[in-house]
């Protein structure tokens, strides 16, 4: 079994430029002698490239159209997300995955609609209210989100 | 709002992308990047009164991150609240002959998909979120020693994954 050679686990961190001056000194002079040191970084480097070469995922079509549908809901059921976020029980369930339970919490999704639209001034005053409001009732719960489960049942179904 | 301290809309504009970006290198699927950015949005609201004038995107991607490690802790506790596997989400469409870049790039996701998390997460911190050593271990709560460690030992597994000769 051979040793591991010492400067192995400091050769990413030297792609990274995280080294201190003499860890650097220690990487430059082994790639310098050896040709396994200078093969291993090569691999790193491909690692490392491949993963930063990836590029921007693109936001799908359908959640755009899918933020809007929630803030549509979450306009016209903002009475009864109101009483739903007074009435909410506490029985631990997560709500749905996916985005139709923004619909009851459209302050996100105001910033997801902020988002993806990417004007300048785009967030009307009622959505702003309702940010406010938002606000206002994470200050005093530890979890919102749950708590608007009911809601998210009530306006919309699954995203797919 | 503080000088320096964006506002909520602002960052859902400037930074919701950075925000997708991250979140899907770390879950590899849509679906859930999409989730991860909805709680992460939720939780950048509720926390920006706090947040100290910085490294932004630093903040931004330690918070999706948390969601996700959040979520990752959820499952494992509760397996069956999992989502039935579905092959769409597990297979890509095929891509045509002509898309290389997009046959790399699945590739390349399904490679990060397959590293373990604690190596996965300090990877795409570092190469997908461009966070330094020390804002990873502040993410993670884990010495620099340790990302250190955990970045160079997912990347050899990584190039492993990729085709490379090198797993040790």
């Amino acid at each position: 079994m051979s040793t591991p050679d010492p400067t192995d686990e400091l050769l990413s961190a030297y792609l990274d430029g995280e080294v201190t001056t003499d860890e650097r000194s220690t990487v430059a002079d082994a790639l310098a002698r050896s040709a396994d040191c200078r093969a291993a970084l090569a691999e790193l480097a491909v690692a490392r490239d491949a993963v930063r070469g990836l590029g921007d995922p693109e936001l799908p079509a359908e959640f755009l159209a899918d933020i809007e549908r929630a803030v549509a809901a979450g306009r016209t059921t903002q009475a009864a997300a109101a009483a739903a976020v007074t009435d909410a029980g506490s029985d631990g369930s997560r709500p749905r995955r996916g985005l139709a339970w923004l619909a009851g919490g459209a302050a996100a999704a105001a910033l997801l609609a902020a988002m993806v639209i990417p004007a300048t001034d785009r967030v009307d005053p009622a959505v702003r209210a309702r940010v406010d409001a938002h606000a206002a009732r994470s200050s005093v719960s530890d979890d919102p989100v749950s708590e608007l489960a009911p809601v998210a049942t009530a306006t919309g179904g699954p995203r797919r | 709002m503080p000088d320096g301290v964006p506002t909520w809309e602002e960052i859902a504009r400037d930074h919701g992308r950075f925000l997708y970006r991250v979140a899907f290198r770390l879950t590899g699927n849509d679906d859930d990047a999409q989730d991860l950015v909805q709680e992460a949005l939720i939780r950048v609201q509720r926390g920006l009164e706090r947040y100290q004038p910085g490294s932004l995107e630093g903040w931004l991607a330690r918070i999706v991150t948390n969601v996700f490690l959040d979520e990752v802790r959820r499952k494992r506790r509760r397996p069956t609240d999992s989502l039935p596997d579905d092959p769409e989400r597990v297979l890509p469409s095929s891509p045509g002959a002509d898309e290389v870049s997009t046959v790399l790039s699945t590739h390349v996701q399904a490679a990060l998909d397959a590293l373990p998390e604690e190596f996965r997460v300090p990877v795409v911190l570092c190469d997908v979120g461009d966070l330094t050593y020390e804002d990873i271990a502040a993410t993670l709560g884990v010495p620099v020693g340790t990302v250190r460690s955990r970045i160079h030992r997912g990347r050899k597994l990584l190039r492993a994954s990729l085709g490379g000769e090198r797993t040790a």
